[in-house]
């Protein structure tokens, strides 16, 4: 277990530029995940700091040691890779064992290693089977096995679930959360799904373009973005961003949405803004503290079961609200919303957080 | 034409197809190897196929006229140019598949080029530095010569081969505790084997089915084709059809030992 710390990290491939200076520190035990979608630089990450790559720019550090131009094998890591890599031609034992035949542990320890790890991983029934002969599911429990086995320092995941169907992701997710703590292993895993990010995270790195955008725990990453991106990355349906015209006056700003107005108690600058609400928080009937109401027509409603999707119009601005109760009218009704005040995000047009 | 006429005169048509490629590839075959059989004055005899057989012109020639030390020959340079266009083509096939570097596809072009020329051009010249450098006549000789014609094959099999296996399972052996060699020979090496053994036969089919070269290069020491090219096909009808079963026998055995492999060679996987 070490503390893992990346700074001013840059890698180009050819003339593209995938990571632009990333900067991260991964506590000791903590599961840190780096979200974010298909070509942020969240797997070229991963495999900087597993060694697989190295940077352009920049350093590596495990504890205070330098690891930034160590190779794989010296830098007392595991990995589980989104394809597992679970290799062919050995048996599901002779995989798992396989770290630790090269690093010379006795035979009698490598045996009760491997059989801990199986038993962890429920795979104990596997071990004489070569690969082609399990599920998608039991040879990505072979790979989570092997690696645990050897008791890294840093547990690397890449995407371990993207090829398991829906059911087993969602019960295979709680279950490394689960293994993480039994087994207490510092882990930084990649993922583009947000649910998993949620469940698996003690802290989330979301990542866009090469950059990280914002760290923090699952709940502070989703209640309080730093910017537009993460805003609208988390979230299903994502939270609804408005573009309004902010007038400062006096101590207080008004924003135009819509044919509405919102006051707020506080000094902005003047021009375009973007106001951002998250679904849930738009509300039907009006809270006990400061908000704001709005006047909308009902465009759509989306039953989900458990929940509804209301989309609304305000003028021309759409506005998706998101309920678990009886939708307050049907398609075409006006009704009335209301938003605390707290809840609203205002944003600069570049995407920086204002309030 | 309705679809289902017309469905079932395609598949009519496609197994008049296979049966007219089976026919023109198998029959010759058949009819060579039943003639090799043949008691010679059955072969000229007015029937459809020989009546009478005999084991007298394959004894013969293996025996009395030199085949058996021809084929010994053969078998020699035949291995030794595997092993000699292995240890050059392998780690060429590996860089090939792994590495992007600057010139690599004008390399690979190269390696196809160097087949552009008649091999008459390269077997002359070749005679002569042999006998400068004490290399005429001998086999090592003409398995260094097999070895410049088979190595273009045997790196780009090699490298689709290689490109076959996935690079994941190596980047796992790398996470956990080996280096580049090892990665090479506990990882890749073993997922490689299929491949690396169809294509080691068919560069030992290259050498084993080779004239011209072997019979330039060689005056004793011939090979078996070098030597079925210069006594055998002066002979009588029936020889020639009994050195033809000796030169062939091999290769289909080769075939069905290869035919599982083969796909994959080129760089297609069938799971």
């Amino acid at each position: 277990m070490v503390e893992v710390r990346l700074e001013g990290v840059v890698k180009r491939f050819g003339r593209a530029t995938a990571l632009k200076g990333i900067n991260l520190e991964v506590r000791d035990g903590e599961v840190m995940v780096l979200l974010g979608p298909s070509g942020c630089g969240k797997t070229t990450t991963l495999r900087i700091i597993a060694g697989l790559e190295k940077p352009d720019e920049g350093r590596v550090y495990f504890g205070d040691r330098d690891v930034t131009f160590l190779p794989p094998r010296e830098r007392n890591i595991s990995m589980v890779f989104q394809s597992y890599a679970v290799w062919p031609h050995m048996k599901v034992y002779d995989n798992i064992a396989f770290p630790l035949k090269i690093k010379k542990v006795p035979e009698q320890e490598v045996r009760r290693r491997v059989k801990w790890a199986a038993e962890l991983l429920q795979i104990e029934d596997l071990l004489d089977r070569y690969p082609h002969q399990l599920s998608g599911g039991q040879r990505q429990r072979v790979a989570v096995a092997r690696a645990i086995v050897v008791e890294p320092e840093v547990l690397l995941m890449d995407e371990p679930l993207s090829n398991l169907d829906a059911l087993l992701r969602v019960r295979m997710r709680s279950e490394i959360k689960k293994l993480q703590r039994r087994v207490g292993v510092t882990m930084i895993y990649v993922t583009h799904d947000q649910t998993e990010a949620m469940v698996i995270a003690d802290r989330i790195a979301v990542m866009s373009e090469g950059r990280i955008m914002q760290v923090g725990p699952p709940e502070e990453v989703y209640e309080d973005p730093a910017n537009t991106f993460v805003a609208g990355f988390l979230g299903s349906p994502s939270m609804n961003l408005v573009e309004a015209e902010a007038r400062p006056s006096g101590g207080s700003t008004a924003i135009l949405l819509g044919h509405g107005e919102i006051r707020i108690p506080k000094q902005l600058e003047g021009g375009r803004v973007i106001v951002g609400v998250r679904p849930e928080k738009i509300l039907f009937k009006p809270p006990d503290e400061g908000h704001i109401m709005l006047e909308a027509e009902i465009d759509f409603i989306e039953n989900l079961g458990s929940d509804k999707i209301i989309h609304l119009r305000l003028g021309d601005t759409l506005l998706v609200a998101k309920t678990v109760e009886e939708p307050p009218g049907s398609q075409g009704s006006r009704v009335r919303v209301y938003v605390r005040l707290r809840d609203l995000k205002v944003f600069r047009p570049s995407g920086e957080r204002i309030l | 034409m309705d679809p289902e006429t017309r469905a079932r005169l395609w598949g009519i048509a496609r197994a008049f197809t296979v049966v007219l490629i089976m026919v023109w590839i198998g029959v010759p075959l058949a009819i060579s190897i039943l003639y090799a059989f043949a008691d010679p004055q059955a072969l000229y005899a007015r029937t459809p196929i020989p009546l009478k057989y005999s084991l007298y012109q394959v004894k013969f020639l293996l025996f009395e006229a030199g085949a058996l030390d021809a084929v010994k020959n053969s078998v020699v340079v035949a291995l030794m140019t595997v092993a000699l266009s292995f240890i050059l083509g392998l780690p060429a096939g590996y860089a090939f598949a792994r590495y992007i570097f600057p010139g690599r596809d004008a390399l690979k072009l190269a390696l196809i080029g160097v087949r552009m020329f008649p091999v008459m051009i390269i077997g002359v010249p070749l005679v002569a530095l042999y006998a400068r450098i004490g290399l005429s006549d001998s086999l090592v000789g003409v398995a260094l010569a097999h070895t410049a014609m088979a190595l273009p094959f045997v790196v780009l099999i090699t490298s689709s081969v290689f490109t076959g296996v996935p690079r994941d399972l190596e980047e796992a052996g790398m996470v956990f505790g080996l280096g580049p060699l090892g990665v090479f020979t506990r990882i890749t090496l073993p997922l490689a084997l299929p491949g690396l053994a169809a294509s080691g036969m068919f560069t030992f089919l290259l050498s084993w089915n080779e004239v011209f070269i072997a019979a330039v290069l060689t005056l004793t020491n011939r090979t078996l084709p070098a030597f079925i090219l210069t006594s055998a096909l002066a002979s009588p009808d029936y020889f020639k059809f009994a050195a033809n079963l000796i030169i062939v026998a091999p290769a289909l055995l080769f075939v069905f030992l290869a035919r599982r492999y083969l796909v994959t060679m080129w760089g297609i996987t069938v799971r």
